[in-house]
């Protein structure tokens, strides 16, 4: 590389990161710090703050439990469609947020393709918190399992084949053999996925409306406190800014252990 | 290749904004400079259609920002550049009022508020009642309000608590939207059941939706007050715009998209002061 090209690098590589780093700058500096315990304690905080925890890590399970099949599907076999297959879970890492809401509404709203077959099971998933957890999923899943699908096309078959000749069970190797092996994969996985569903805003608005307790997520509570208390909006927005960074920290430091 | 195609964009982008800058020092151009208008979601589609007209009476090129009441006031609070602010009801306005950061305001046009149904919810359910009195009848309803925080949800439920069905209505709540759109949409779309939105939300004869008018008594007007930015850039133009837009000229859009009249606009005072100005210029 010349010393040219390396300068020209550095200086974008610098106005990268002003990218980033400005707008968190911006956003701790405004933040009111003197009203941090009253905003901290306060009930719209409290609630949903609680609620996003519990939503995002529905979402982070239900992905594992989803996603990982379909990332070994993708990885390990060749299922006929399996591009197909491919471009359709990453479809939702493109589509506009408040596509893939008005999307989840067509297929699970009491008007959507699957409305009738869910209300037949009393089940009515517009405005529920399990809503929440559904649009979160599916627009943040699709990162586990490109991530997941990754680590585990750098994995070697012949091992679990080996333990198999050796008797393992399925299970054993799985356990044993494979999770070691796609550990990192699969944690950093899981941080993008959390990451991603804890500041879902689109989708949730759009399929499961806003609701304190039920559905109005932190992302959501900021959005509507911005519309009264902006000052306020800015502290929330930082806690759920510390809640990300904590989350990408961890795991970060056990995939690079 | 698509790095490369994205390097050679780059450039570009910052010619882009010097031209920008060049454009704010010279005002005086050749070009009058566009005259950048926010307003509050309902008022979109008028301004719209008055918008290309106004240009074409005046030349004077215009921009339309359409936002929740609360955003646009954000963005004035924020320094965004703009001439003209239209907000959705007289307390957005009236805290940039008293913040200094816009001019004195005067009523655009006049709003009211309808409870809408989702159709063939009559069909479905035994009570004989129909509109807000739903509220009050055992049957299950999924209703869906604008946020308090925004103009239409606050005007919803005041008209409610003059009905006395604020406890229940919260009760069946389901849903607060962001902005009164987003209210339409959840009925219309039949996922809740009901809803109170703005008259002038509703397209006439729009699909999928029963309109019914709230009684006399739970009516609340909502003014749209206009006025111009102290920050504008182009002061005589935004000036001129709102004596346009408040004149009997427009009154007939406003009319049919169902929006009552607002201030009678002293605009022939306003107009012969601008133009007493004008002679005085050498």
């Amino acid at each position: 590389m010349s010393e040219r090209t390396s300068r020209v690098v550095l200086v974008l590589a610098g106005l990268g990161s002003l990218l980033f780093a400005l707008p968190i700058a911006g956003l701790l500096a405004r933040a009111p710090w003197r009203l941090l315990g009253e905003v901290a304690t306060s009930p719209i905080t409290s609630t949903a703050l609680a609620l996003s925890l519990l939503v995002s890590l529905a979402a982070v399970l239900a992905s594992i439990v989803l996603g990982a099949p379909l990332a070994w599907l993708l990885a390990r076999t060749s299922t006929p469609g399996r591009r197909l297959l491919r471009a359709l879970v990453t479809l939702p890492l493109v589509l506009p947020p408040v596509v893939a809401g008005v999307a989840l509404l067509a297929a699970f709203g009491r008007r959507g393709l699957l409305g009738g077959a869910l209300a037949w099971v009393g089940l009515e998933l517009p405005f529920t918190t399990l809503a929440a957890v559904l649009a979160s999923t599916f627009v943040a899943a699709p990162l586990l399992v490109t991530t997941l699908e990754a680590g585990l096309a750098q994995t070697d078959p012949r091992l679990e084949q080996v333990a198999a000749t050796l008797g393992a069970s399925r299970l054993r190797i799985l356990w044993s053999v494979l999770l070691p092996q796609i550990r990192p994969a699969l944690l950093a996985g899981m941080a993008l996925c959390w990451a991603r569903a804890l500041g879902e805003f689109g989708a949730t608005i759009t399929f499961a409306g806003n609701l304190r307790g039920r559905t109005q997520t932190l992302p959501l509570a900021i959005y509507e406190t911005l519309q009264t208390e902006p000052e306020r909006a800015f502290l929330l927005a930082c806690s759920l800014l510390a809640l990300s960074v904590m989350v990408l920290a961890a795991t970060w430091r056990r995939t690079a252990a | 290749m698509p790095l490369r195609s994205l390097a050679a964009l780059l450039p570009l982008a910052l010619l882009s904004g010097a031209c920008d800058r060049h454009e704010a020092r010279e005002p005086h151009g050749g070009e009058p400079r566009e005259l950048v208008v926010l307003a509050a979601a309902s008022l979109g589609p008028v301004l719209f259609e008055l918008g290309p007209r106004y240009e074409a009476h005046s030349g004077q090129p215009i921009r339309l920002s359409i936002a929740g009441s609360q955003t646009l006031a954000m963005q004035v609070r924020e320094g965004i550049r703009c001439d003209v602010i239209a907000t959705a009801d007289r307390a957005t306005m009236d805290s940039l009022v008293a913040r200094g950061l816009v001019a004195t305001p005067r009523v655009l046009a006049r709003n009211r508020l309808v409870w809408i149904e989702r159709a063939g919810l009559a069909d479905e359910v035994s009570s004989a009642v129909i509109g807000p009195a739903r509220l009050s009848s055992p049957e299950r309803l999924r209703l869906v309000l604008a946020a308090p925080e925004v103009p239409a949800g606050r005007y919803a439920r005041e008209a409610l608590a003059r009905l006395g069905l604020l406890e229940s209505a919260h009760a069946r709540l389901v849903s607060n939207e962001l902005d009164v759109r987003g209210v339409l949409a959840k009925v219309r779309l039949g996922e809740a059941d009901a809803g109170i939105v703005y008259a002038t939300d509703l397209p006439p004869g729009a699909p999928g939706v029963t309109v019914v008018e709230l009684p006399a008594r739970a009516q609340v007007v909502a003014d749209y007050p206009i006025a111009r930015v102290r920050a504008a850039r182009s002061p005589a133009a935004a000036d001129e715009l709102i004596a346009w837009l408040t004149s009997a000229d427009t009154r007939a859009v406003f009319g049919r998209a169902g929006f009552a009249p607002g201030d009678p606009a002293p605009d022939a005072a306003g107009r012969g002061a601008d133009a007493e100005l004008g002679d005085r210029e050498p």
